[in-house]
């Protein structure tokens, strides 16, 4: 027996992973990629072919119609703003707000435009009805601008999830954004094991106080590293609804950050023009409105997870009984 | 079958695409980490091996179908990770003062295995052998890898895979004659 061969028998007496060692890191595993929030915007990005009628919706609150904008007076105060009083302001605007709580079994409607300054795909034009609860199936319909054809309108139902397992109704999606020439295999239905994904966060805290607390044990905040700090600040105010306060909280936390810059004009993915924050070590700017200073939208990481760099506008938000089109 | 080299590309869109690739390797991977770390911590590590991958999929080269090399050679630098935290901790737990049933760092700074004098002595040999020499004779020996794809999973050129794989035989060869084991394993073997 050579020396290869003692080795490869020590190899073999090793035990299998049992079943359910593989099992249970698969679905920790599922969790976290289903818990990653730009994972979760990615997601709206996938499609399929879906064939029902909504029932007509009821708006009972457009809570943010941003407003479409250039350059004005108010741009040229705003743009010698600190990153600290753009924050101090956002959150100021943010408590004025009316504190509409959404109900379980209501859905936060979205309307939002990506656009993306490399690769084939120019914009996506994405309305979402999401779920307040998570336990309701999502809706997500997307048009899709190209460089080299025509636009393209695809819709998906996003199966709730009810006692760890999906709902019945998620649709198939029959068809994905690709580069021409590429075949698309077909997805799996989405079953089996789920982690609920609701639409508002009735947990999160309302102080910037409890706040950080909050982060550092649910989003992996780490205490002394403002760029995760920022990470999560912008995780949590591109969530699809925020109560006032929680808004004003996740503001207020971030404004006592060290290393924040503004910036004093940026363009997001609608063309309006605002003012931004960013932090040196991370490639992301948080836009807001110069006027009223709403939060309107983001770029994005271009560095991380090998997706182009794109820019994210929100246009509408409202919260609505019916996931369907708004009347 | 469609390719790993697709199923990532689609991972980009849907996260949860990538769990078909967890679905194809994980077994292999978690083999893998319990022969080099041990049971109890292969669990983590294969969580830390699927989570860095998941994350480094946009730099996935699209030019190989098969993404098994690439997990061992993620799956390899979070064993020498975990060692050199675990060595780290050894020191700290030193000044501190003698640290009670703490095994030898030698015997676990390679595979995980019984105190069975045999595996002990191969254990001590393995551990004679330089880290990056290791990881090429191990995913050799025990994970079957070619050249190629050890060369794929370390990042290193097919010339350096053949003179480490030279290096860590010699020595292995080496230790394992200046203690006897050699031929008191395969007498165990033959009996059985």
């Amino acid at each position: 027996m050579n020396d290869l061969e003692l080795l490869r028998q020590l190899g073999d007496e090793t035990q299998p992973s049992g079943p359910g060692e593989i099992e249970a890191a698969r679905a920790r595993l599922l969790a976290q990629l289903t818990k990653d929030p730009a994972a979760r915007r990615r997601r709206r990005l996938v499609f399929g072919g879906v064939s029902v009628a909504a029932a007509a919706a009821v708006a009972v609150g457009v809570l943010i119609t941003a407003p479409g904008g250039a350059t004005s007076p108010a741009m040229t105060i705003s743009a010698h703003l600190t990153a600290k009083q753009i924050l101090d302001r956002a959150a100021a605007a943010a408590l004025s707000e009316p504190a509409v709580t959404p109900r379980p079994g209501q859905f936060v409607y979205t309307k939002e435009i990506t656009e993306y300054s490399s690769g084939n795909i120019r914009t996506l034009m994405t309305e979402y009805w999401h779920s307040v609860d998570g336990l309701q199936n999502s809706r997500i319909t997307t048009t899709v601008t190209f460089a080299d054809r025509a636009p393209t309108h695809m819709s998906e139902i996003y199966p709730g999830c009810r006692n760890g397992h999906y709902n019945p109704g998620g649709t198939v999606p029959s068809n994905s954004v690709v580069d021409p020439g590429q075949t698309v295999p077909s997805h799996p239905a989405k079953t089996g094991a789920c982690t609920v994904w609701p639409a508002y966060l009735p947990d999160m805290p309302t102080t910037a106080g409890n706040m950080l607390t909050y982060l550092e044990q649910t989003q992996g905040v780490k205490p002394g590293d403002p760029a995760s700090l920022f990470h999560a600040v912008a995780e949590g105010v591109s969530e699809d609804y925020l109560l006032p306060a929680q808004r004003a909280a996740l503001y207020q936390l971030l404004a006592t950050t060290p290393g924040l810059t503004a910036v004093p004009t940026v363009r997001d993915a609608a063309g309006r023009t605002g003012v931004g924050i960013q932090i040196s070590v991370y490639h992301m700017v948080l836009i807001f409105d110069p006027h009223t200073f709403a939060y309107v939208g983001y770029q994005g990481d271009s560095t991380s997870g090998g997706q182009p760099p794109y820019n994210d506008a929100v246009l509408q938000v409202a919260i609505v009984d019916q996931a369907g089109p708004l009347p | 079958m469609i390719s790993d080299a697709v199923v990532i590309e689609e991972s980009g869109n849907e996260p949860e695409r990538f769990a078909a690739l967890f679905d194809r390797h994980a077994p292999y991977i978690h083999r893998y980490l319990t022969r080099r770390v041990g049971r109890e911590v292969a669990g983590d590590l294969l969580d830390e091996t699927f989570m860095a991958a998941f994350r480094k999929r946009g730099r996935y080269d699209r030019a190989c179908p098969d993404a098994r090399p690439w997990l061992y050679g993620i799956a390899t630098n979070l064993v020498s990770l975990h060692y050199r935290a675990e060595i780290r901790q050894d020191r700290l737990r030193q000044t501190a003062g003698p640290a009670p049933d703490v095994p030898d760092l030698a015997e676990r700074a390679v595979v995980h295995l019984t105190a069975q004098a045999t595996r002990s002595a191969l254990a001590d040999a393995l551990a004679s052998i330089a880290r990056k020499d290791r990881d090429v004779l191990l995913l050799i020996a025990w994970e079957d890898l070619s050249y190629a794809e050890v060369s794929r999973a370390l990042a290193i050129p097919i010339g350096t895979v053949r003179s480490r794989l030279h290096r860590a035989r010699s020595k292995l060869r080496e230790a394992l004659a200046s203690t006897g084991v050699s031929a008191i394993y395969e007498e165990i073997m033959t009996n059985e």
